[in-house]
Parts: C-alpha cells; structure tokens; sequence
C-alpha cells in the first residue's frame, strides 16, 4: 500500500484539522483563558479582611445630621445605612452620605498643609510642616490689627467648634461670620420681630399646608426623610426643580416676582377675612400701611405681574388660609442664593397674617439662645485683613466676590481649614489640613429650621493620617495653646448642662425609641443616641412690622412689588443641591449621579425651552456661550419644556466634563452671577450665543 | 420552554414611579455596596457601570401640562425567556431556580457583550477600563462583593452577598424559610421615600404581592413576554404607557 503523502493530501489533513478545532473546545478555551490572562493583574485591589461591626453614628457633611449605622471590617468603614426613625433623619440618608467614608481617599485630600506660593487657583499650593504654618498662621493674626480685621467664617454655628472661634476673636476684637446660603434665611424674620424670642425653628412635621417659594424641600432640605408624606405642598417657583415636580401644586412665577405673588396672597386673606385683623392691629406697628399696600395689589394684577391665574392665587390664598396649620416659606436654593430682603418679609409675614407663629405646625421658637453672629454683608467693605474659613464652609456655594470684597485687598491673608485643596481652599494662602468624615469626633447639632435643638455626635470610626489635627485641636495651637481651649472638656460641659436640665429626650438607636432624659447622656451620646429638647411652651405673638424697619420701609416694598424686574432678555437662574451646589470635593462614585444618569440638570448643561433655544439659535445638545459683565462659560444645551421661556437654568457644581479629575477648578458658575443689594444672585441677565 | 421554577420563593421588586423624587440615594447605595468602580471621565454615560440607572421622563408637554417622573431601572430579572441566558457561550449568565435571582458569573465571563445586546432594558454594563480606585480606598471595600475585572459584563443581582448572608443567618436559626425583611438591597434600603419594596412575589401575606397585584401595577415592555419581576406602580396613564417605550439612550457599547 503507497503510503506517499501528497500535497493534496497533506492540505486536506491541514484543512480537517481546522475545521475539527473550530469545533473542539480548545478556541473557546483558548479564548477564555487569554480574557483571563489579560483581564487579571497584580494592581486590581483586594478585599478587605478583619472584624466586621456596626457603629450608630451621625453624618457631617452637611447640617442635617442624619443618623448613620456605619459598618466597619478591621476598623475601617465600608457601608453606611440610614438609621430607621431618627429623630433628625426619619431613617433616611442623602445619596452623598451614603459614600461620606470614601470622602477620606478623595484624590483632593490633604495631608500636610499647604502654602500658597502663586496666583490662586489650582496647583498653587506647595507643602509645608505643621508647625510652620501654625507659626505663619499665628504671624498673620498677631498682624492684623484693629477691630473687625480678623473675621470667622462658619456654616455650622452652634457648635463647641464656634465656641473657640469666638473666643480666638475675643482678644484680637475679630467678627464671626455666619455664611450665607442655608436653606432658609431668617435674617427678615428677625428684622420683622420687634422684641425677637430668640432663635425660631419650622414644625413643617405638623404642618397641613406649606407655601414654599423656592425651598428645595425635596432638593436638600434638611434629611430627605425629614419632610413628612402629608403636608400638601404648593411649590412657588421657575424653575421645574424636584420640588416642584412632586409637589401637590406647582405655581411656576416670573423670576423675581415672589414679593408680588406674596402680597397678592396676603391680598385674598384680608379681602376674604381669613386673617384675625383686630390682633394683627394691635401687635403689628405697621399694619395699616401693609393692608393697604396688599389691598392695592388685586388678583387680576399680580396674576399679570407673576405669570400666575387669578383663580390659582385665591386657590393657594384659600388652602393656605383654610387648611392649617399653615407654614409659608421664604427658601432658599443653596446654589441660587437667597431671596431678595423684601420677598423674604413678604413671604414671611404670611404667616403672622394666618396665626402660624407659634403653634405647631408653624413658626415655633427653639428654647436654647442663639449665639451672636453677623452676616457677612453687614461687614464694611475692604475691613477683613485676615479670614479663616471652618471646613464646613466648602460645602456653602455663593459667589466668591461676596468675601473678596470684604477683603482689605491683595495683602489680606485667608486660612481654610479644609481636609481637600478644593473649593474655598483654592483660594487660600495657607490650607490647614482639617479631618476627613469619621476621622474624630465631631459635633451634629439640629439644622437652622429644624423646631427643637438636638445634639448628637459622629464618632471617630477610622484613624485620620499623620499631621491631620482635629479643628479644635489647631485652634488650640492658633491660640498660642491658651489655657481653656480644650474642645473636649468644653463638649463635656455642653453635655453637662444639657443632663442637668433634665430636659428632652434621648433617641437611641439599639431600640429605636425616645425615653426622657435621665442619667449619663455623655455615654449614650457615645453610643450613637441623639438628645432632641423639648419645646417650648405657647408663644404669645410679639409685636412685629410687617415692611421691616427703615424709614423708606414702605416704598422698598412697594418698588419690589409692583415694579416688574427687568422683563427683557434672557435671565440666568443658578441652582444647586445642598452638598454638591460648591466646587468642592465630592465622593469619587457621586459621579454617577453627574454622568451617569438623567438625574440632574448637569453641573455643564443650561437647560432653556425650546422656543427661547432656537430663536436664539441653539439646538439640543450643541453647545452655546452664556456671557455676563463677570465672565463667560461653555454650555451644553438642554431644551425642556418645562421650563419658563426666557429664563436659562444651570446647576453650579463640578462639570461633567471635569468631575472625577483630581485637578479641581476654580470658582463656578456663580462666579459670573450679579449679586444685587440684598446680597441676593438669584437672577442674572445673560447673552447666549452658539459656541 | 422547560419550567426552571423551583418552590415558592421568587425576589421582586416594585418601585413607586410616583412617590420615586429622582435623588439618586439608589444609586450610590448600590455602587457603594457593590464596589462598583468609577470609570474615568471619557466614560460618558453610554460606558460607565451603573447597575440601577434613574432616568427622567416627561410627557413632552409645556407647563402646565408638563409632568415629569423619574424612572429607577436595574436589570429586571426576567423569569421567562430570560434573553441574556441562553445566548452566552460560557454559561456565565445564570437563573437561580430558588428564587428567580438572574446572575453574572464574571470569572467565566469573556466579554463577547452578546447578553448586552440580547437585553431588552439595557441594565447590563460591560467594564471597559482596569477598575480602579483613589490610592487606599481599597480598604474601604464591602468585604462581602469582589471586585470585577476590565472586560467582563456585570449587572444588577438583588445584592446577592446580602443574601447569602440572610440565608446563612436562617441557617444559624433553624429556619429553612424566607421571611420578608430577611434582606433588602441597597437600593431599597436607601430610599429615603419608601419608593421601593422588595419581597417574595409568591407570597400573598407579604406587601409586594399586594403591589403588584393592584390596579397600579405594570411592567417594563410587558409585551415581549420576558414576565420581568421588578414592577413598576402609577396612577397615572401616561407613566403607565411609558412601560411599553423602549429608555431613551439606545444599545450599551
């Protein structure tokens, strides 16, 4: 038999055998273990091993205190959790917070200080040992002289932490600042109060009816969970926010017309005889004058001057009155700015209008004193020499120019306080590097509008890295280490006082219930447990002016009433979410929420109705150039008809296109924002043209 | 089609488009819980892994017609005709008989993206990048969900490491059955609104079932047939048409 192998044959095996591989498993094999190979490589990270516990704590990153059950392996968080019926929180836990643990391995975070050695902005900062930028702190203060040069600014203010400011500022003759922003301004409600109870909070728990004209009650306002199912909300606002879209009523005004719309509300109540006149008569020095301006302003012209039905005025004027308790809000956008002053005491004299101050489910006074404070406008201009800025104040989101111009020009020095060299730190000559969340012990006390004073702690769950100081701690050593600034034993003596009231209760998170005061609050605190004080008893209406003080009180109103504000041209209206409204850090996954998903009118995306668009030329999805006398910045355009025409929405925050890079920006959109008399930026006229 | 149910246990969801704010909690709950990576910027957001994606939906009319509603979607666990299932060559796609929980096996996984384009819902994520985090975070890790590796798909499993650990608890307790509240995923723990229940759809004691079987129930392309058991509930007809309209977006990849 010829065993020859031919060509022909040889090919055939060749060919057979191909094409029985094809059919084997080995390229499939083959294919599998190449992924394999190639997908798997040294650096891709390992889990963690140790002890897995849980800790109750609470959430600093904003001032809403939301109770947290963190867990931990090894002694390293890794999941947080709501903690369900909080007192604070209602078991519910804002979408940064459930990532506050990674916040300490943000690529921003700081480790050292830094000073700043060129322009301000990114990259301008160089490290430095600790105890010379404590020694080149303490230069600076000892430096600036005279009364009102060293100033504090603080977003959290009635914490142990603004103790020791105070008192840093007590011998230098300095000023604490409260910082602007928050979610509701009651600097017109302290105006309006002739002989003020001290500090008030809102019973929005027990409220039936709420006029919010503008608040983010579903955008940051206070814990998400904290807003109960069954207040009928009528959202008073341009823009299509969260709020307004799942609001019981959205009533979408002109921009800047909310002093107009209140009045004309308050025009209904009187007209219709909701409101008790005879008392109002009597406590109100200026009631008269206020009648007749409302009365002046009938429905059919306020629906002309706001945009809004004559019938939806009298219906939100009718419920409002009707179906109390009844609470009107003058909000806040955190990124937008607050309202203007005389919106803000129209809006809130509604409520002194129906009877809401006092009673629940309206304006309620909170029984611990406020501590002394000013605003940051009230400051004369060029007077601060030296500023420092608590870490807290990275989250606030209002123009930089508001403090610029405080400043006493280029030789003013700022010091932030801040564990990221971003945000506010960018602008600062020397960055202190200040704790991570769950780094130490940090204070939670009740947000500005919450109906009662709460203390609570966030305990320290990890061990921050070599160099970090807890604030009260460099304070300490900014004081040139004076006797009594011990953070700790100060929060012992708050803690003190509070047992030895024997007021309130104590939540505690084992159980899940509140039981009255008694015993060692120190180490329940340390537990996890949270004190709410009780409230006050009724409080009898104080004796008010409804147009605020000044002489010319009355015709400022009428001005910001009647007097439609700059109907032409397209109108810019910045907003934001309260913890991602600045430029600061945010947690590294948060940028899911930025790109993605549809959840947010992007930080780099003007939203505008379609009409307004293209007759300016713009289409969906191009890009366009929105100029103002501040600046210019680069949009993506979003057509929405949602949205009022003539009016452009753009969220501060980081960009898309720049969120996750470890180089931060500097300054934002509300940078290129006017801010009018009242410190308000709320509105901005703009150009826009294709980019 | 063979019948692959087993028992009486099968997890579901449902989710309350008109309670849902849109806030995103879900979002990072999840990410968080699953070690998700963050993939660089470029990622835009065809690329980046996002097992519960929210989206916004409105009815196209101006105000005051305009209404707006936010749309929480993750995979949806299809209980017949599972489309990623059978068209993977691995076998890396699997339906747990149990419980009808539809996983991804990634070690098996070699990134051919076929159950991608096979799903109608667009809630699997292919892993373009190295998964990589901020130097040390590593040590802030759920212990419980490994990381997955570049090029492999991943998607949404109820949180399967929160399971085995309820299933273990049982165990430890003597008891063989599921009862609600056992576990939750993250998602729904984290919902601030009660938007979302989780339960067994099997079990006519629990709430779920009661859900589901309301007036206000529907699904998502019910009319393919996938039998999906993340449900969705409305009063309103135009949010309920919605079920029937693919996400805007179009395919992965």
């Amino acid at each position: 038999m010829d065993r020859q192998v031919t060509r022909r044959g040889f090919l055939a095996l060749l060919g057979g055998g191909a094409v029985g591989t094809v059919f084997s498993p080995l390229p499939w094999k083959l294919l599998d273990d190449a992924a394999i190979w190639t997908q798997n490589w040294s650096w891709l990270p390992r889990l963690p091993r140790g002890e897995v516990r849980t800790h109750a704590s609470h959430c600093t990153l904003c001032p809403a205190g939301c109770g947290i059950s963190v867990r931990t392996v090894g002694g390293e968080p890794f999941g947080i959790s709501p903690i369900p019926g909080h007192p604070l929180s209602g078991g519910a836990l804002c979408p940064l917070g459930f990532a506050a643990h990674h916040m300490a391995y943000h690529p921003c975070r700081l480790t050292d200080p830094i000073r700043r050695v060129r322009e301000r902005g990114p990259l301008a900062h160089v490290p430095i040992a600790m105890s010379e930028a404590i020694s080149e702190a303490r230069a600076w203060i000892g430096a600036a002289g005279g009364k009102g040069a060293v100033a504090v600014l603080d977003a959290r203010p009635e914490r142990v932490i603004s103790t020791l400011y105070r008192w840093l500022l007590e011998p230098l003759g300095g000023v604490y600042v409260a910082a602007p922003g928050g979610e509701a301004s009651f600097d017109a409600l302290d105006e309006m109060l002739i002989d003020p109870p001290g500090p008030v909070g809102l019973d929005l728990a027990a409220a039936r009816t709420c006029l919010s004209f503008g608040a983010p009650l579903l955008d940051g306002w206070g814990s998400p969970g904290a807003l109960p199912g069954d207040v009928h909300i009528i959202q008073i606002e341009t823009r299509p926010s969260r709020t307004a879209l799942h609001a019981g009523r959205w009533l979408r005004l002109h921009p800047g017309t909310e002093a107009t719309l209140a009045l004309g509300i308050a025009h209904v109540i009187l007209a219709e005889g909701w409101a008790n006149e005879p008392l109002l008569r009597e406590r109100g020095a200026d009631f008269a004058t206020y009648r007749q301006l409302a009365l002046d302003l009938t429905p059919a012209r306020t629906a002309e001057l706001t945009g809004i039905g004559e019938g939806e005025i009298r219906a939100a004027a009718r419920r409002f009155a009707q179906e109390g308790p009844s609470l009107a809000l003058a909000g806040t956008d955190p990124g937008g700015g607050p309202l203007p002053r005389e919106a803000q005491l129209a809006v809130w004299g509604l409520n002194l209008l129906v009877g809401s101050f006092g009673p629940p489910g309206g304006i309620v006074r909170r029984r611990a004193p406020a501590a002394p404070r000013r605003r940051l406008g009230d400051l004369p201009d060029r007077s601060i020499q030296l500023l420092l800025l608590d870490p807290s104040v990275t989250e606030a989101a209002f123009p930089w120019s508001l403090v610029a111009r405080k400043l006493a020009g280029d030789q003013a020095k700022v010091i932030s306080l801040s564990p990221y060299d971003a945000g506010m730190a960018l602008r600062a000559d020397l960055v202190l590097p200040a704790p991570a969340p769950m780094e130490t012990r940090d204070e939670v006390t009740a947000p500005a509008t919450a109906p009662a004073d709460a203390l609570a702690l966030s305990r320290p769950l990890r061990r921050p890295p070599k160099g970090v100081l807890p604030v009260g701690e460099m304070l300490r050593q900014l004081a040139g280490e004076a006797a009594g600034f011990d953070y700790e034993a100060l929060l012992r003596e708050k803690v003190a006082a509070i047992e030895a009231s024997a007021r309130g209760s104590v939540y505690e998170p084992a159980t899940g219930e509140s039981t009255p005061l008694s015993g060692d609050l120190t180490s329940a605190l340390e537990e996890g447990a949270c004190w709410v004080d009780e409230r006050p008893a009724a409080w009898p209406l104080p004796e008010f002016r409804l147009l605020g003080g000044g002489a010319d009180a009355r015709e400022r109103m009428r001005r910001a009433v009647f007097e439609r504000p700059n109907d032409a041209g397209l109108v810019l209206m910045p907003w934001g979410w309260r913890g991602a409204a600045g430029a600061g850090a945010l947690p590294q996954v948060a940028a899911k929420l930025y790109r993605e998903s549809h959840l947010r009118g992007e930080a780099d995306s003007a939203r505008i109705h379609p009409e307004t668009g293209r007759s300016a030329g713009l289409r969906d999805g191009g890009r366009a150039r929105l100029g103002t006398p501040a600046g210019f910045r680069e949009v993506v355009v979003a057509f929405d008809a949602a949205v009022l025409p003539g009016v452009i929405h753009v969220a501060t925050g980081p960009a898309n296109s720049s969120f996750g890079d470890v180089e931060p920006v500097l300054g934002g959109l509300v940078d290129l924002c006017r801010i009018d008399e009242s410190g308000s930026w709320r509105l901005t006229p703009v150009t826009v043209g294709e980019a | 089609m063979k019948d692959h149910r087993v028992g009486n246990l099968r997890f579901g969801m449902a989710i309350d488009i008109d309670r849902c704010t849109g806030c995103g909690a879900c979002m990072m709950a999840c990410a968080v819980e699953n070690n998700t990576s963050v993939p660089p910027p470029e990622a835009g957001d065809r690329r980046g892994l996002t097992w519960i994606r929210v989206y916004r939906v409105d009815n196209g009319k101006p105000y005051p017609e305009n209404r707006t509603v936010y749309f929480p979607v993750a995979c949806q666990h299809c209980d017949h005709k599972t489309p990623c299932v059978p068209v993977c060559p691995q076998n890396a796609v699997d339906i747990d008989p149990q419980n009808g929980i539809v996983s991804t096996i990634p070690e098996r996984c070699l990134g051919c993206r076929y159950c991608m384009a096979a799903c109608p819902y667009h809630a699997r994520y292919f892993n373009w990048w190295d998964p990589v985090w901020p130097k040390g975070m590593e040590r802030s890790f759920n212990p419980d969900v490994s990381p997955r590796m570049r090029g492999v798909v991943e998607k949404c499993n109820f949180c399967h490491g929160r399971w085995q650990a309820a299933r273990a608890q049982a165990a430890a307790e003597g008891r063989r059955d599921f009862r609600e509240g056992d576990f939750v995923p993250a998602c729904v723990e984290a919902c601030p609104v009660g938007a979302m229940t989780f339960g067994n759809l099997l079990d006519p004691g629990s709430e779920i079932y009661r859900l589901i079987h309301g007036p206000r129930a529907f699904r998502l392309l019910e009319r393919i047939g996938t039998q999906t058991k993340v449900y969705y509930l409305s009063d309103h007809a135009w949010v309920r048409a919605l079920g029937d309209k693919l996400p805007e977006g179009g395919a992965h990849g």
